[in-house]
């Protein structure tokens, strides 16, 4: 048992049509197929974990710039969703390191108090846009490789092994790591009058 | 003393991450079959979290621009190169030279390349994971810049290596190349810095105050991937 995660199957035809690509040396054929498969999810994810709509921008496509790169050296051990999210998250980490220390060189992203907004009263019904604005926000009070963790098992649905694979990490650190944030967001949600 | 709510955070989600069943006393707790709907629910809302965000749809034509500004660009001598063999054969000669001396030839590395290999220890047991005892070789393109610097840090924190004070490094045409033993176990992070301006020293904060040193000065900044040592 475990809570409820939507673990998405890779799409085994677009895995195999990217590999044949790559056995036929056609590495652009090769990133224009995970590009057009996996570049809206590995966006989302990047917005998220950096938050900085510009270099989240710029961190996704630096992951596909580096997978270009070292695509021949991909040593098949994951898919290569995986392996992309494993350097989203590089990428994404990055990003974030920069962000803080160009500092004001960038617009701070807007933030909620922590009070619960009048239109978020008990009466009133939660919308979903409100609430996943509430739980973006609370996401960002986790430190950002536990941010990581978290929208890769959630978000993306990479069950643990894939995790692990994607960030070079024991399963079970990352179960720990994961099962310890929950309650973090669980609080933050209950603070901004969300759950 | 805790509250069955704090036992379910410590104990029961852990368990059910590890793919185990909830312990009955859980689930004859209204506070805490309450607490799982709430995290149910959480996961749900994470799940979806972004669903209506779209890229750029410019975003795959730009990318691929970056692709092409960073491959690298062929020297002025090629051109002579097709009209006068003779040039061809002298710089070949000098290729041989080079393997002949440095038993290895880096690649041509594109301007803000950092390319990580860890060579496995003679030493250490193996596993997937890098362990201390191997050995680390860090290439970074830095095209013509006048001044350039390949460093490695310890969790964020500390400085292990630097091109400027160490043998084991040197600069080659368009590259630095740096060779380092993982002597610790440890969150390795390399960062390349080049330009036309001085490398600033490091400031003995740590990565984050270096990179901060290295924009002020104007220098471009690649941090490579993290290596993590067990």
């Amino acid at each position: 048992m475990s809570l409820a995660v939507e673990t998405r199957s890779t799409p085994r035809d677009i895995e195999g049509e990217a590999l044949a690509a790559l056995d036929a040396g056609d590495r652009e054929n090769a990133v224009t197929v995970l590009m057009s498969a996996y570049g809206t999810e590995i966006f989302r994810f990047c917005r998220h974990l950096v938050t900085d709509p510009t270099l989240a921008e710029d961190a996704h496509q630096m992951t596909f710039v580096q997978a270009y790169e070292g695509m021949e050296r991909f040593s098949r051990r994951s898919s290569l969703r995986t392996w992309l999210f494993g350097i989203a998250r590089h990428r994404c980490l990055d990003a974030l390191k920069m962000t803080r220390r160009r500092g004001a060189r960038f617009e701070a992203v807007e933030r909620l108090p922590d009070a619960p907004s009048p239109e978020l009263n008990s009466d009133d019904r939660l919308t979903a846009r409100a609430r996943s604005r509430l739980l973006a926000e609370c996401l960002d009070e986790l430190r950002p490789r536990i941010r990581a963790a978290v929208l890769l098992r959630f978000q993306q649905g990479l069950s643990y092994p894939e995790l692990a694979e994607a960030v070079g990490e024991r399963p079970a650190t990352l179960q720990a790591r994961v099962a310890r944030a929950l309650p973090v967001l669980r609080h933050c949600l209950e603070r901004k009058g969300a759950v | 003393m805790s509250t069955c709510c704090d036992r379910f955070d410590r104990e029961a989600l852990l368990a059910l991450e590890a793919g185990e069943p909830l312990d009955p006393a859980f689930e004859s707790c209204d506070a805490c079959r309450r607490m799982l709907q709430q995290y149910e629910e959480i996961g749900g809302a994470l799940a979806t979290l972004g669903s209506d965000l779209e890229p750029d749809p410019q975003w795959q034509a730009k990318t691929w621009a970056r692709i092409a500004q960073r491959r690298p660009a062929r020297p002025s001598w090629w051109r002579r190169w097709r009209v006068l063999p003779a040039l061809a054969v002298m710089v070949l000669a000098v290729g041989v030279f080079f393997l002949a001396r440095h038993m290895t030839v880096p690649e041509t590395l594109a301007v803000g390349e950092l390319a990580v290999v860890v060579e496995r220890g003679e030493r250490v047991m193996r596993s997937d994971a890098p362990r201390p005892g191997d050995r680390l070789q860090l290439r970074g393109g830095v095209g013509e810049a006048l001044h350039a610097d390949l460093r490695l840090y310890r969790n964020d924190r500390e400085l292990v290596f630097r091109c400027d004070a160490e043998a084991g490094c040197r600069r080659l045409d368009g590259g630095i190349v740096a060779e380092i033993e993982l002597d610790a176990i440890g969150a390795y992070q390399p960062l390349l810095l080049w330009g036309d301006a001085p490398i600033p020293t490091p400031t003995g904060s740590g990565l984050d105050g270096d990179v901060e040193e290295a924009l002020e000065a104007r220098l471009e900044v690649e941090l490579g991937d993290e290596i993590v040592v067990e």
